[in-house]
């Protein structure tokens, strides 16, 4: 096996607290000291586990003998002195005195326990240390995480390890994954038809009353796999299925083993279970395509080499949250500073799988009591940090949503950070600011610094610089700061109560997730926030694809299978940082070569078209190394840092869960081996018609009308009074030519248009001649007006060159022009009788537009004229085409 | 004012008769959006029953329409509504000329290389005043409120936008209408300037977006702005962003170097080109996925000669052995000029203008393949284009 040590700046170790009192205090608490290896967590103060009770230690000043070597100095520094912090509470037992049976902790003499503690840990692998291995099993696991002790226990020693010299730096030990070859993989049916047959029923009779969406939500427990509609059911039960061994699903598991809400037998319930998924899931494996050249296959949980988170200024952090339990509705503090903080989720939210809480109309609430750590530890170094990972679900969210508050209703609080549209909103209590912390401190509007997607966002309050805010390591506002400055804390209430997602009155709830909160007691400098923001959140891990094939063709159990290595330098591992993305898929990032066990390539490599496979299938969607092309040079090669490929990140959708997904890489060219892609054919494309009915006839629109006004009329579009009018109207003529969108309004327009050319033609004399009109009468006013015209002089002097102007002549498609002159006429001269003439025995008084009773008034003639012509350029003779 | 009652709708027969005058005036009517005069009527039908061999004479139908063709209105009214829908993200049609119309309108008229108008430093200007502005479309507000006759050479003619006296643009660095003043008030306008693809795109291939989805593209062109898991779900980002994303990131990277900048009012701003430099818009939301793809140059890749979208679109149809990649707005204008669905685009532009509606049966599928098969072979003559389909539509 090869491995190899990279090595990470660190730039604050763990630093034990100040232990300022020098009192051996026994408090008067029961507290449990044995502790199987059993499977349930023991609470300390939760009141698990049988067994003696001792008080709780605290506040342990060593006062023996001093430490023998550096060994023993550096076992104080980074292990003894934590592990008998209070909140800890190995002293409890582990002291001399104490029922424990290895007195690690023991505070007469620090050799002496550096000695007993030596038989529980391994140095060489702290993780493996059975100090590490009893706490991750529950026993007297001082947070209600085994993880958080595990992990806890874990840096102790790896710190312990790596002494004073290595301080700086924590390792990640590169280690061969063990080989094996891609193989397809039993997958579920692509839909829920035969899911809705087998387990679904199951279900819906017997789990309906909690994992359904139909249940209410003060008793809803995700995840739904009962839910009413059977495919959100179907995604819910694959994450509780297990498709290699149905026996080992959770929802066998929890029938079986843990008696869960068994409906009537619990071995018979998980049989009938166990069952149904059997019937559900196929029995054949899909093989991976010989063709490809691929790497070997590696399993996220199973081969990942965890990537050191560490590298965090959380020196002073006094209370931190990175909601990796997945499940449950307690989320732990890992902080170690006393009391202990948990948050109880109540309402509607959802569990993350890659650590966090999506909050929907829920929060996560601490209790008052445990809040008063905030006060008391922020209260006393009058300045703070409120450090967290968002996701908010959008940016339609106002009124400052609470993500984060330290409050005691909706206009009392310590501090707040809320969400308003596109803005973050600061809100602290202090000597220069209200009750309830305001005025508010906001990023400003332009910056839209929050956005749907995952930020680092981090508040600082410091006495003389006041509020301030880093959104992704940038901090907000840097040239207009706090106008309220700093102040003193001296005016908070110790009565609040700490809440993420909404106000402890439940009025001002946050949609969107929450992956990592950290409170300090210290305001955090830029460089520190941009250290945090730089080191991410959630758990990474390092895959390492071996670009090799196994061989075992000759059959022989000694030799097989035989590695056959696929470039010229053995051991060489493509890298990729990976992490689950959220609940529906992987992140891989930065693909690396690396050579394990030697420093240098040996050759040169050409690596070409890369893809990820998952189960076998190497899917088409989202490959984001297709196009990579490069031949790889031994001499770019860094023992250290391998071979950076790529900067990209790819998504790999999440199939059945980090345990069971098998990924590998498939090339198109790797060294000398090639496997050509080829691309999917298609058809030429056929293209079909509508299929639709048009009408053949069709209306002008908004500019043919015009400039087919302006063509009959003679008057140019540009003339001011027809341009007015065009611009006044334009919008209430037809858009478009579709017969069947013209509407009575747009006849409105058009006849306003029209009269507004027939207006300009009949003043402009130019235009009447170039028309053929001859009312001399309009500009003459020694002609008098209207009646004294008979009909057929309307006709030569207007009507006949208008209708001349305005039709084409021998179309059997247009209205005949004696048709129209007869509606002309109709309009000018027809009144109630049908009369056209005027005559002073039988038709004394008309009333048509061009007739006026007892003679007409100067102006007659261009106003029946106008109106004569407005009628037949309006008119569906000229609108229509 | 008068009060007028306009005349009642004359029976009017609902289907044309196809005589050889009906059909003349269906022509002029569908192309110049007017009627014709009795004169011009008269002589487009002669030239159409010349056609049928009614009369005896050289003339076609395709003659009639270049009659219909010489009234001003073709270009100020039909080639105008056309194009204007294109000149900005409403699609609205009720804007006032401007640079990018008027060069389609230019282009057609002058029966150029109608592919010219994605890729080439051609721009029509006017001779009127005031003269053509980098921050102002005055120049053809005046020349459209003057209603000048856009179908004449003393009125509107082509110059190079690298005209010092017009955009003053490195040659290179122009690409047709994407780089006018009026594209770029548009589409370099804030944003991404993904929206210059999606509109040329839209406007000059007849597709958008939604229809060109393919997932199974390569993603490693998609910028950092993109979100890999809207609302906390990257099965979205999966089936959905990276089916548009993957083919328009890679080619909206020719874009890199365009600015549309303005203080205050955008009607008063300019298009800015700074080689070498890549504009801060496509830097913007760089964390929202940190590990996307950052922009470092005006390189181009057409992602969609393979795929599903590779014959949809019919790259290269002209075989000038284009190599689906490069870089800037010229060459990738004139990889989308040189596609089949750009002179399929343009025949459908013409016909829907010209019939009033889409193609409706295989029979106008046909005609529309056959006439882009005479727009490509007449090198791109758009105006050719408008005469064939309009005698389509005038009725057999």
């Amino acid at each position: 096996m090869f491995g190899l040590n990279i090595k990470r700046r660190v730039l604050q170790p763990i630093a034990a607290h100040a232990r300022m009192v020098s009192l051996l205090l026994l408090l008067p608490l029961v507290y449990a000291c044995s502790g199987g290896s059993g499977a349930p967590t023991e609470l300390r103060d939760g009141g698990g586990g049988g067994g003696g009770t001792v008080g709780i230690v605290s506040n342990i000043v060593y006062t023996g003998p001093d430490p023998r070597d550096q060994d023993v100095r550096d076992f104080k520094l980074f292990f003894w002195d934590e592990v008998v912090e209070e909140v800890i509470g190995c002293a409890n037992c582990h002291m001399q005195g104490g029922q424990g049976t290895v007195k690690f902790a023991r505070s007469d003499d620090i050799n002496l326990a550096f000695d007993e503690a030596l038989t529980v840990v391994n140095l060489a692998d702290p993780g493996a240390s059975a100090v590490v291995t009893r706490v991750a099993n529950g026993h007297n696991c001082w947070s209600v995480d085994p993880d958080v002790c595990r992990d806890t226990l874990t840096n102790y020693i790896t710190q312990w390890a790596e002494g004073v010299a290595a301080t700086s730096s924590t390792t990640v030990n590169l280690t061969a994954p063990a080989d094996h070859m891609p193989t397809g993989a039993i997958n579920f049916p692509d839909t829920s038809t035969l899911f809705s047959t087998t387990v679904y029923p199951l279900l819906t009779t017997n789990c309906v009353s909690c994992h359904s969406d139909s249940a209410p939500v003060q008793v809803r427990q995700t995840p739904l796999f009962a839910h009413t509609n059977v495919d959100t059911a179907y995604e819910a039960a694959k994450t509780k299925i297990d498709l290699a061994n149905a026996d080992d699903s959770r929802l066998v598991v929890r029938l079986r083993d843990e008696s869960h809400n068994c409906w009537s037998d619990c071995a018979a319930n998980a049989a009938e279970m166990q069952t149904q998924i059997e019937a559900l899931l196929p029995d054949t494996i899909e093989p991976v395509d010989p063709a490809l050249v691929t790497s070997l296959a590696l399993r996220l949980n199973a081969d990942g080499i965890q990537a050191s988170s560490g590298g965090r200024i959380e020196t002073h952090v006094i209370a931190q949250y990175e909601f990796r339990l997945g499940s449950g509705s307690v989320v732990a503090d890992r902080s170690t500073v006393a009391p202990l903080m948990p948050l109880t989720l109540i309402g509607d939210y959802e569990w993350l799988d890659n650590w966090g809480i999506q909050f929907r109309d829920g929060r996560a609430q601490a209790s008052v009591n445990d809040s008063k750590k905030l006060y008391d530890e922020l209260s006393a170094t009058g300045e703070y940090t409120v450090e967290a990972w968002v996701f908010p679900a959008n940016v339609t969210q106002d009124e400052s949503a609470r993500i984060i508050a330290y409050s005691g209703g909706n206009t009392e609080r310590n501090f707040t950070l809320g969400q308003s549209l596109y803005n973050y909103d600061f809100l602290n209590r202090s000597s220069t600011t209200d009750g309830d912390g305001r005025p508010m401190f906001s990023t400003p509007d332009a910056d839209e610094a929050a956005q749907a997607a995952l930020q680092h966002v981090v508040l600082t309050y410091h006495p003389e610089r006041g509020r301030q805010m880093f959104i992704n390591g940038v901090e907000s506002r840097a040239a207009d700061p706090d106008p309220q400055g700093g102040g003193n804390l001296s005016s908070w209430d110790s009565d609040f109560a700490f809440i993420l997602g909404n106000e402890v009155t439940g009025t001002s709830p946050w949609e969107g997730a929450i992956r990592f909160v950290a409170i300090h007691r210290r305001a955090l400098s830029q460089s520190d926030v941009q250290i945090n923001y730089d080191v991410g959140v959630g758990q990474k891990y390092f895959l390492l694809f071996r670009l090799a094939t196994l061989d075992d063709h000759d059959n022989d159990p000694l030799t097989d299978p035989l590695v056959q290595e696929l470039t010229g330098t053995p051991n060489s591992y493509l890298q990729f940082e990976v992490s689950q993305y959220d609940n529906y898929s992987y992140l891989f990032t930065n693909p690396t070569l690396r050579v394990l066990g030697a420093d240098v390539m040996l050759q040169s490599l050409d690596i070409q078209g890369m893809r990820l496979g998952v189960n076998g299938k190497v899917s088409p969607v989202g490959q984001a190394y297709t196009q990579l092309n490069e031949q790889l040079l031994p001499a770019n090669y860094d023992a250290e840092l391998g071979y950076p490929i790529n900067q990209r990140g790819m998504l790999v959708p999440l199939e059945n869960g980090a345990d069971l997904d098998q990924f590998f890489l498939s090339f198109e060219q790797l060294d000398v081996h090639s496997n050509v892609f080829v691309e999917a054919t298609f058809d030429d494309p056929v293209f079909t018609g509508s299929g639709l009915e048009n009408s053949d006839v069709a209306v002008r629109n908004f500019s043919e009308l015009r400039e087919t006004f302006a063509q009959i009329t003679h008057v140019d579009s540009s003339t001011a009074s027809v341009a007015a009018t065009y611009d006044l109207v334009v919008q209430q003529l037809p858009s478009k030519e579709d017969i069947l969108g013209f509407l009575s309004s747009h006849q409105m327009g058009v006849t306003q248009l029209a009269i507004a050319y027939c207006d300009a033609m009949i003043e402009t004399k130019a235009s009447r001649d170039l028309v053929g009109i001859s009312l001399d009468e309009v500009d003459d006013p020694n002609i008098d007006d209207a009646n004294a015209k008979t009909v057929a002089q309307w006709d030569s002097d207007f009507i006949d060159p208008m209708i001349e102007a305005a039709l084409n002549t021998g179309l059997t498609v247009q209205p005949a022009a004696a048709a129209v002159k007869e509606q002309v006429h109709h309009l000018l001269f027809t009144d109630a009788d049908g009369i056209a003439e005027i005559d002073a025995v039988s038709n004394p008084d008309p009333d048509g537009l061009a007739r006026c009773v007892g003679g007409c008034a100067d102006g007659v003639t261009a106003l029946a004229a106008k109106a004569g012509c407005a009628a037949v350029l309006a008119s569906s003779a000229v609108t229509l085409q | 004012m008068v009060a007028i009652t306009t005349l009642p709708l004359l029976a009017l027969p609902l289907e044309s008769q196809a005589g050889s005058r009906e059909q003349a005036r269906k022509i002029h009517d569908r192309l110049a959006g007017v009627p014709p005069t009795d004169a011009v009527l008269d002589l487009m039908e002669q030239y159409i029953d010349e056609g049928k061999g009614v009369l005896v004479g050289p003339h076609t139908m395709i003659d009639a329409a270049d009659l219909a063709m010489d009234n001003p209105a073709f270009y100020s009214v039909t080639l105008k509504n056309i194009a204007a829908p294109w000149t900005n993200r409403d699609q609205d049609v009720f804007v006032p000329l401007n640079d990018y119309i008027a060069t389609y309108i230019g282009l057609v008229r002058d029966e150029a290389d109608f592919r010219r108008i994605l890729y080439d430093d051609v721009l029509y200007v006017g001779t009127n005043a005031p003269a053509y502005a980098n921050n102002s479309n005055a120049h053809y507000e005046a020349m459209e409120a003057a209603n000048l006759d856009l179908g004449s050479n003393a009125v509107l003619q082509a110059t190079s936008q690298s005209n010092p006296s017009v955009t003053g643009l490195d040659s290179a660095a122009t690409a047709g209408v994407m780089t006018s003043r009026a594209a770029a008030r548009a589409f370099f306008y804030l944003g991404t300037n993904r929206a210059m693809f999606r509109y040329t795109l839209l406007n000059h291939l007849c597709y958008d977006l939604e229809q060109l989805k393919d997932t199974t593209r390569p993603a490693d062109r998609i910028r950092q702005d993109i979100s890999r898991t809207p609302g906390g779900d990257s099965r979205l980002y999966m089936n959905n962003c990276v089916g548009c994303h993957s083919g328009m990131d890679p080619f909206a990277q020719a874009f890199a170097y365009y600015q549309f900048a303005f203080n205050g009012d955008p009607d008063t701003g300019s298009m800015t080109y700074n080689h070498g430099s890549v504009e801060a818009k496509y830097f913007i939301n760089s964390t929202t996925f940190p590990h996307g793809f950052v922009t470092p140059d005006d390189s181009w890749s057409n992602f969609w000669r393979d795929g599903v979208n590779a014959k949809l679109l019919g790259w290269d149809t002209n075989s000038l052995s284009l190599p689906g990649s490069g870089n800037g707005a010229k060459s990738m204008g004139e990889e989308l000029a040189n596609s089949d669905a750009f002179a399929r685009c343009h025949v459908l532009h013409a016909f829907e203008s010209t019939c009033l509606r889409e193609p409706q049966n295989s029979s106008d599928i046909d005609e529309v393949e056959r006439i882009k098969g005479v727009f490509k072979s007449s090198n791109y003559n758009l105006k050719r284009v408008f005469a064939e389909t309009a005698s389509y539509c005038a009725g057999d």
